[in-house]
């Protein structure tokens, strides 16, 4: 099914990977579901938790504010394969929580998007919320809204640009390699994903099937751009 | 009643607010007065809980129902008639909300703005717009800083004469900075002369404009050329 191919023109790599990705190829679709099941899960959870707390970082005023800023802003630069290698080991036989069986699994390579993405999507939040957050404070405050109402009506007032941050955590779970191939283990009708697969293929010399998964990240990628473009203009 | 007592807020590295006795009887309407920078909005910010006094206290029923206008208040996205029913908080007051919003909407002249973006509002229309949001609800005591300086001149007199009623219907305290003397006169009772973070003048408008006590009183409402000529 994937045959080694020699060296060839890029328009005619571009030709034979459209043609792949017409044949419906049983291994490419299950990399795709596989990419687009832990990207979605990963923004998913990410956001829950980081889009929440930025705002509250964002808002209060409070001792220690600009530590945990340096330690969100630090995170957000963490090296995936550092991510990875602490996920691992936590989730290995000998890690704390080992006797979960996670490792190797969708759910192992989700964790560790989840650690990456997280402080991206919190620090860009605190960012955001904290440019409206002294004068939203002061009349929220005025009209003795209560505590969650007052963050609640403040994330809704960040909406337009928490769905850029949510679009650049997708871009960031959708293209990352390190943490899930050591994680996920790129096994094959299992955790493999579009950016595994590009690097195994193309150590393979197989490049018709790693350009086809590249047009596939791309169209994917611009899709999903499409739709967060079109929403943020309407919520704006 | 609300009553300060060795107040002492540090609000720069060079002005600090400092108050050692003053008592606001319930109901009275009060006007803040001063130079910029006198004091005003820190005292209106500590009143309202908003920031905290670095000494002293301020002795109030925290539970009675306040609401504080800042200078510049947050316009929310959205609506117009979303921004001023942000301004119902109590439960007992949002049962007739489409009754008091379409009151206050003829009241301000934005009624037929109600559905248009807060956003795209002119400067004057906005603060219409705020001073409704806060006048949705029954508060038995309003903190206002500056709420009618970016009103046009035409809507002035009727926004003085809504909050004078507002006040008056629900024994609302009321205590409002400004720069404009006829606005202080017209609406409140009391008169405060702010001076560098201090209580310079306080006492009847009258009173105070006829015979005011300090040097700074004199002067400031030289400036103001209200005499009792």
């Amino acid at each position: 099914m994937l045959r080694s191919s020699k060296f060839k023109g890029m328009t005619e790599y571009i030709k034979e990977a459209f043609s792949l990705l017409l044949s419906r190829d049983s291994e490419l679709l299950q990399i795709i579901t596989v990419t687009l099941q832990m990207s979605f899960f990963s923004t998913l959870i990410s956001s829950l938790l980081g889009l929440p707390f930025g705002t509250m970082l964002g808002r209060a005023e409070f001792r220690g504010k600009g530590l945990i800023i340096r330690i969100t802003n630090t995170l957000m630069g963490l090296p995936p394969v550092v991510a990875g290698l602490i996920v691992f080991l936590i989730l290995s036989h000998s890690g704390p929580l080992g006797s979960l069986s996670l490792l190797f699994s969708i759910t192992a390579m989700v964790i560790a998007q989840v650690v990456l993405i997280t402080p991206l999507i919190a620090g860009m939040s605190a960012a955001s919320s904290s440019i409206r957050a002294p004068r939203f404070r002061e009349t929220a405050c005025g009209l003795k809204m209560g505590k969650g109402k007052e963050i609640a009506l403040l994330m809704i007032e960040c909406k337009a640009q928490f769905v850029s941050i949510i679009l650049l955590g997708f871009g960031r779970a959708i293209a990352e390699v390190g943490a899930v191939s050591l994680v996920g283990g790129n096994i094959q009708f299992k955790t493999r994903v579009m950016t595994t697969a590009i690097m195994l293929e193309t150590n393979k010399g197989n490049f018709r099937f790693a350009v086809a998964l590249g047009i596939v990240l791309l169209t994917i990628s611009f899709f999903v751009n499409s739709i967060a473009y079109t929403a943020g203009e309407k919520i704006k | 009643m609300i009553a300060i007592k060795n107040l002492k807020k540090k609000y720069s590295a060079d002005f600090t607010l400092k108050i050692d006795s003053l008592e606001i009887p319930a109901g009275e309407k009060i006007a803040l007065v001063g130079a910029n920078g006198s004091g005003k909005s820190t005292l209106l910010k500590l009143v309202s809980g908003y920031i905290e006094p670095d000494e002293g206290e301020i002795i109030f029923e925290r539970s009675i129902d306040a609401a504080y206008l800042p200078q510049n208040p947050y316009i929310f996205s959205g609506s117009v008639r979303k921004n001023i029913l942000v301004g119902l908080v109590k439960k007992e007051d949002k049962s007739d909300s489409e009754a008091r919003l379409k009151l206050l909407l003829d009241n301000v002249g934005l009624s037929r703005f109600d559905k248009k973006s807060a956003g795209k509002l002119s400067g004057g229309e906005m603060q219409r717009m705020v001073f409704a949001r806060m006048l949705i609800g029954s508060h038995k005591l309003l903190l206002l800083d500056e709420p009618l300086s970016a009103v046009d001149v035409d809507f002035k007199d009727t926004l003085e004469e809504i909050l004078s009623d507002y006040c008056r219907r629900n024994g609302t305290t009321l205590i409002m900075s400004t720069h404009t003397p006829i606005e202080a006169v017209k609406i409140c009772d009391k008169l405060i002369i702010m001076h560098k973070g201090e209580v310079a003048e306080y006492g009847d408008c009258g009173e105070i404009i006829k015979n005011p006590k300090t040097n700074f009183g004199k002067a400031f409402l030289r400036q103001w050329r209200i005499t009792d000529a």
